[in-house]
């Protein structure tokens, strides 16, 4: 006979893979059987989401007491994901639908292809690949040259206008996904090399520059908009107008984020830099979803609205789940790293 | 070279210090050291057991059943007592030196600080 403590310690277990289950499973048992108060029927409910908290973390492929290093690998990994989700369905949905390149005329598009956002996606998509086989400095330079092309194309878009770019409420958020894996440390080098967080950290910098000043003209257009027009109808171009505002400020704040995080990295709080990327995930959705739903009736930006359409909700679930898993990990951290040996 | 030992890493591996341990028992021992301070889950200690074995810090040192329970028991290895001895003793010089400049007198520590330990910390 079974009791109801065993039987419900077992159910517990179930969080682990059965692998380590097989493995470490009947030691596990006894042990919350040994820390158990007599005659309950379930062990204390702090160990029980210990249990579960455990299971979880070596199911999707963390150790309970993770190292910085692996815990930066996964984020890396897992924005990369995004990073591919959304360059992958820009390129094959948004830059090559032949439905979207007829409505071209001949000055504009890129080659046979929507815009001149194509080199980003491609090396975005290409570092995730990388990444895949296990290629990570191939992955980290990969994604830095896409933040360097991405640069040299919002430059060159302001002198040599008719190629047509991608909207920058796309591309920002498609970088910043990129961002965890130009920037993350190594796992097992004690130190990376200065001069390659210095070329990292110019990366991003230069391409992160660009948005900021943007969103700063974007602020000045706002301001002097508001006097003029704002308060003369409430119609709906009104409320367009507001989100709209909003919309163009949510990338800003991701930007200006992710400078945070930057310059956390220079000051070695890589911790605290791993906080800032993971909280600026909820960020980033909504600026895609909203520019995706201001396009939605602009005849400009079709295509990249059937892009964003696609990658929306595959996005929104790697990103709501890592967002989650990344904050209670880094929560968690804290009250363990109360003594450090140097 | 030795790597970073955090506070609950140390304590598990002091317990193992006094002989072979099995699961609760560490748990037990763990709190004990620390005063009531630390209490470690049995989700964290078997992810921590996981890495110290893996690392090479830790062995497996036998399986018992005892009253129908089964008991499976860890031991330090000589790399283990190793990294515990050297983190030890650098907590002792750091903590010595804090302790002088705090200007807390405690016997038996005043004693044994040398200044020449403290050079090298």
């Amino acid at each position: 006979m079974v009791s109801p403590l065993r039987r419900h310690c077992d159910l517990l277990l179930r969080a682990y893979p059965a692998s380590y289950r097989h493995r470490r499973g009947p030691e596990i048992r006894e042990t919350l059987l040994d820390v158990s108060q007599p005659g309950a029927a379930w062990p204390p409910l702090g160990e029980s989401v210990a249990i579960v908290g455990a299971g979880v973390r070596r199911r999707v492929g963390l150790a309970a007491d993770q190292p910085l290093g692996e815990l930066a690998e996964l984020v890396a990994g897992w924005y990369l994901l995004l990073a591919v989700t959304l360059a992958g369905s820009a390129l094959l949905l948004g830059e090559w639908a032949p439905w979207v390149h007829g409505r071209l005329r001949p000055p504009y598009g890129f080659g046979p292809f929507a815009t001149d956002g194509v080199p980003v996606y491609a090396l975005a998509v290409l570092a995730g690949l990388a990444w895949s086989l296990r290629q990570r400095g191939l992955a980290r330079a990969t994604a830095s040259a896409a933040f360097i092309v991405a640069t040299a194309m919002v430059v060159m878009e302001h002198h040599v206008s008719f190629w047509g770019r991608p909207p920058l409420s796309f591309v920002i958020p498609l970088l910043a996904c990129l961002a965890p894996c130009v920037l993350r440390p190594a796992v097992g080098e004690r130190r990376r090399r200065p001069d390659d967080r210095l070329i990292a950290g110019l990366a991003v910098l230069s391409a992160m520059a660009v948005p900021v000043w943007l969103g700063l003209v974007d602020l000045y257009l706002a301001h002097k908009y508001r006097y003029a027009q704002f308060w003369t109808g409430r119609g709906p171009d009104f409320y367009r107008l507001v989100v709209a505002s909003v919309a163009r400020w949510v990338p800003t704040v991701g930007a200006a984020a992710l400078l945070a995080a930057i310059v956390l990295v220079i000051l070695g709080r890589r911790d605290i830099a791993v906080g800032v990327a993971a909280m600026m995930a909820p960020w980033l959705l909504l600026a895609v979803l909203v520019a995706g739903s201001l396009t939605a009736g602009s005849s400009l930006s079709g295509s990249t609205f059937s892009a964003i359409a696609t990658a929306a909700p595959s996005a929104a679930l790697v990103t709501a789940g890592f967002a989650a898993l990344a904050l209670w990990l880094m929560v968690k951290r804290v009250p363990q790293a109360t003594t450090a040996v140097d | 070279m030795y790597k970073e030992l955090r506070e609950q890493t140390h304590l598990v591996l002091t317990a193992l210090a006094g002989g072979r341990r099995h699961g609760y028992a560490l748990i037990k021992d763990v709190e004990g050291l620390s005063a009531g301070r630390v209490v470690l889950r049995a989700g964290s200690l078997y992810a921590m057991i996981e890495r110290l074995v893996a690392e090479g810090l830790v062995v497996a040192a036998g399986e018992e059943i005892v009253e129908g329970r089964l008991r499976r028991y860890y031991a330090l290895s000589d790399a283990g007592s190793e990294e515990l001895r050297a983190a030890s003793e650098r907590m002792a010089v750091a903590a010595r030196v804090a302790l002088d400049r705090l200007g807390v007198a405690s016997p038996r520590l005043v004693m044994r600080f040398r200044p020449e330990t403290a050079v090298a910390w």
